[in-house]
């Protein structure tokens, strides 16, 4: 395995895979309880303000499972906040489908997923986000301590789902404003 | 881009502690250090927290002595590490030619950029891999250099430096939490 990820595999990854709507349509099964999740997960006000004023291009690719709970929960976050901006150029890719990709990616010795990948314009990597985030492990260790992937169908409540728009838009942000501010790409863009 | 635990191990082991990484340092750039470092004492809340930390976490910093942003993490990284009393082993390398090919492999939007660090597991299995300048650090930087431009929504923190060790802590506890529910983890250790 080569040291790190470089911009043609990402390049090469993310035109492998799928737009949200293409990805659901692979496994109809699988997808309604990504579909049962989408009307509940919303943007206030300022949090959409946020994301419409992404002036850089930023692809972003998330190795996923259809049949996981964690990307049944997480995956409708980050397509909702994609909708956002015309910069976020979101894929899904099975973790399957690319077992090399995965290996960069292992997390705790396990092929987890959600991983997330945060790329610039031309694919160089910029961050790697997953499987769960902070709001999301609260949740599980104060329910139980205990599970591994919960069952897909099991109930996310509201304040879990808005804590997880919350958490995932603060990296896009990190992701954009690191974006917006380097110099390359100010020089680039004449900005 | 997280690495594994081969690679990071060795790298581990030839890692500084904070002091000895200070301390290599030129004198006229240890004093930023230092004085980070008395800034960055965990509040009550915050100390109660990393108390109830029962995983050990090895944590790798590529950074550099001359560098303001490492200083501000870095330091940051060693009080949290102080404050869970030997549970969080602490190392740093510097961005230099002996560790070329992990600084290459680990280019962030194409660029050598520190710091970058990588939380791992006790036995060195890569969990997340942060860098490097945090969401407070770069709302901060695009209020200063773009102006009315900035899109930054959010309140500027009351205490700039003390909002990067509250982001440092909640990776720190979204891995602990991470190892605390790994189901890998709890069968080694029964719990």
């Amino acid at each position: 395995m080569a040291l790190g990820l470089r911009a043609p595999d990402l390049e090469a990854a993310h035109h492998a895979a799928l737009p949200y709507e293409q990805y659901l349509e692979t496994d109809a099964e699988q997808a309604v309880r990504w579909r049962d999740l989408e009307p509940r997960v919303r943007l206030d006000d300022q949090q959409a303000r946020l994301v419409s004023g992404f002036t850089r291009r930023m692809p972003v690719l998330v190795i996923s499972g259809i049949w996981c709970g964690d990307c049944v929960r997480q995956g409708p976050v980050l397509q909702r906040i994609a909708e956002g901006s015309s910069c976020i150029d979101l894929r899904f890719i099975d973790r399957d489908a690319m077992p090399e990709l995965v290996d960069h990616v292992r997390i705790n010795d396990g092929a987890r997923v959600p991983v997330t990948l945060f790329m610039a314009e031309d694919f160089e990597p910029v961050s790697v986000a997953g499987d769960r985030t902070l709001s999301y492990y609260r949740h599980l260790a104060q329910k139980k301590l205990g599970g591994t992937c919960p069952v897909p169908g099991a109930p996310t409540d509201e304040t879990l789902l808005d804590a997880l728009v919350s958490d995932w838009l603060d990296e896009f942000e990190r992701v954009h404003l690191l974006l917006r501010l380097s110099g390359r790409l100010r020089t680039r863009h004449g900005d | 881009m997280l690495m594994n635990a081969d690679i990071l191990e060795p790298l581990f082991e030839q890692g500084l502690t904070f002091e000895e990484f200070v301390a290599s340092g030129e004198t006229m750039e240890q004093p930023q250090w230092h004085e980070r470092s008395g800034q960055l004492a965990l509040d009550e809340r915050q100390q109660q927290l990393v108390d109830g930390f029962q995983r050990s976490m090895k944590v790798l910093c590529l950074t550099g002595t001359w560098c303001g942003d490492c200083a501000l993490q870095g330091a940051s990284l060693q009080r949290i590490a102080e404050a869970a009393g030997g549970r969080i082993e602490l190392r740093f390398i510097p961005r230099s030619d002996d560790f070329a090919e992990l600084i290459v492999a680990n280019r962030i939007n194409e660029g050598y950029r520190v710091p970058v660090t990588w939380f791992m597991a006790e036995d060195f299995h890569p969990c997340s891999r942060i860098g490097d300048r945090s969401l407070s650090r770069y709302r901060s930087m695009a209020r200063k250099a773009l102006g009315d431009a900035s899109p930054v929504l959010a309140e500027a923190p009351g205490n700039p430096v003390r909002a990067v060790l509250q982001e440092l802590l909640d990776e720190f506890e979204r891995v602990e939490l991470l190892l605390r529910l790994s189901p890998r983890l709890r069968e080694l250790h029964g719990d």
